[in-house]
């Protein structure tokens, strides 16, 4: 579980987050929405603290790290996978490479220990062939597979999905979707997935929040979010692509 | 105007934090030794071929023009004691350097930018692993041993392209030549001849870690970041030659 409380960031004079106060289930998806630029990237470094918290209070797992130094974040970092918006693969190192490296850093796994894990978690991204290649050669959605088995690699307690289907045509889109939901079966992590995907959101999601101005504007489950009178959430669902498959989503209801 | 000198000394301060952090953390584990050793390669022998050209030729040049000149002192059979000194106390160091700076603290400043730009650096932090620790450090760890080493293999090279005109041109035994090259030579010539590029070796790679791991505005600031890197580096060479000299002098008592 992870609670925030009254968070605060801005850069110089433009004030990002305005207070977000939140609270993420533990072993569910969580979703957080809103519009590009309004701070949901800056939200999820802000929890890992790659950025420096302004104001407020960050409760991770029980523990309070509102006040924690970079080394004293380190621990925690490493209970948190992360996937970010560009992959963020290193581009020096093949895949295998990179996907072994929090347990090459972090660990004192054997070799044929960390293979095994690797090979295992490629074939889970439906990646085995891309071992050894470098990241240069790899389209979007596979950057995004492979970045999504670095961060499962350690086995994390939560992880942060940051716009998983950004930029993905929608067949990839699907394909990573169906990952993040196979990941939450087979793992039970906490997830957090950031994103203005409507349909992506719909189809991970067991909660959401929307983020408006540099607040939380509504927090529900699915039918909350679809049936909300929130002027801001039906404006943003209004906006949504592609209208048919988010059609499907509104039917049910 | 009042912004960019603010800026100026945020940069100022987070350049010294930077050094700050990699002393702090200097035989803390983990300690990337084999990270280190990769980039003493990067960085001393992938630059030697070019180091050595530069050199090499710097002695050939050095002997044609001060030989003819001081022939007209009759004071050509000499040309070594001027060439040894110029090469060691100055001329090896500073080429060393700006041959590194060129090379090398480009190519970081240009690698550790991209990774910043392309959030491989927050992706490094966020997996716990600390970033100043595995580039920086291990870099500027590399950087003090290997600058050095090119230096005195400079200074070598250079010397021994002196021998080469001085045989050929000027007609003056090898033999001769290396009484000239070393009688004149004393401790502190080396001692300086060692300082100076451990000096340069420092600020070159401290400077292009400090462009590269603050790069912001994309690709476009990478190439801001190699420029700046590569400006400041050098200008720090030249200059920092001149105080570093001042100083030596003073404390060596030459
Ligand atoms: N490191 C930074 N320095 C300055 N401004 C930033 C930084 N990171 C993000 N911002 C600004 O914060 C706002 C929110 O960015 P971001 O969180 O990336 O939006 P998004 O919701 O699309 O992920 C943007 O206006 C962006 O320009
Ligand atoms: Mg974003």
């Amino acid at each position: 579980m992870i609670e925030l409380f009254n968070i605060k960031k801005s850069f110089g004079i433009q004030e990002v987050l305005k207070g977000i106060t939140l609270s993420i289930p533990k072993g569910k998806t969580t979703v957080v929405l809103g519009r590009s630029g309004c701070g949901k990237s800056v939200l999820l470094k802000v929890i890992l603290r790659l950025l420096p918290l302004d104001e407020g209070q960050i409760i991770i797992g029980g523990v309070d790290t509102s006040n924690f130094s970079d080394s004293e974040m380190m621990p925690i970092r490493r209970k948190i996978g992360m996937l970010f918006q560009s992959s963020a693969l290193f581009d020096s190192m093949t895949v295998w490479q990179n996907v072994a490296y929090p347990l090459l850093e972090n660990t004192k796994l054997s070799f044929d220990e960390i293979d095994k894990r690797v090979m295992a978690l490629l074939d889970f991204v439906e990646l085995p062939e891309a071992a050894e290649k470098l990241p240069g050669a790899l389209s979007g959605g596979m950057k995004k597979r492979v970045a999504l088995a670095r961060a499962l690699i350690a086995q994390p307690e939560y992880i942060f999905y940051d716009e998983p289907t950004t930029g993905l045509d929608p067949i990839t889109a699907s394909k990573i979707n169906l990952l993040i939901k196979r990941t939450q079966n087979e793992y039970g992590t906490t997830s957090v997935v950031v994103t203005h995907d409507m349909v992506s959101a719909l189809t991970v999601g067991d909660f959401f929040a929307f983020i408006h101005d540099g607040k939380i504007a509504f927090t529900g489950n699915r039918n909350e979010v679809l049936k909300s009178s929130a002027k801001e959430m039906q404006d943003f669902i209004a906006d949504a692509e592609p209208r048919e498959i988010l059609q499907e989503f509104l039917n049910i209801k | 105007m009042f912004k960019e000198l603010r800026q100026f000394f945020i940069s100022i301060s987070d350049y010294f934090s930077l050094g700050l952090r990699v002393l702090g953390g200097l035989f803390v584990r983990p300690l990337y030794i084999n990270e280190t050793f990769n980039q003493m390669y990067a960085i001393g022998v992938q630059s030697l071929p070019i180091v050595a050209l530069t050199s090499f030729f710097t002695g050939m040049i050095l002997t044609l023009q001060s030989g003819h000149e001081m022939a007209v002192f009759g004071a050509k059979m000499y040309v070594g004691t001027l060439v040894s000194l110029s090469l060691i106390r100055e001329l090896g160091p500073v080429l060393t350097g700006l041959v590194v700076a060129g090379r090398v603290g480009a190519g970081t400043a240009a690698e550790l930018g991209s990774m910043k730009v392309t959030e491989q650096i927050d992706a490094m932090r966020a997996m716990g692993t600390d970033p100043v620790k595995k580039l920086v450090t291990t870099r500027l760890v590399a950087g003090t041993i290997m600058v050095p080493m090119l230096s005195v293999i400079a200074d070598g090279l250079g010397i021994l392209g002196a021998l080469f005109i001085a045989n050929a041109t000027f007609a003056i035994s090898p033999q001769f030549f290396w009484k000239t090259v070393m009688h004149p030579l004393t401790v502190n010539d080396i001692m300086m001849g060692l300082i100076k590029p451990l000096i340069f070796g420092i600020m070159i790679i401290w400077t292009a870690c400090h462009m590269g791991i603050t790069t912001t505005g994309g690709t476009a600031g990478v190439g801001k970041s190699t420029t700046v890197s590569v400006v400041v580096s050098s200008v720090l060479i030249l200059v920092g030659d001149y105080f570093i000299t001042q100083i030596l002098i003073w404390f060596l008592g030459m």
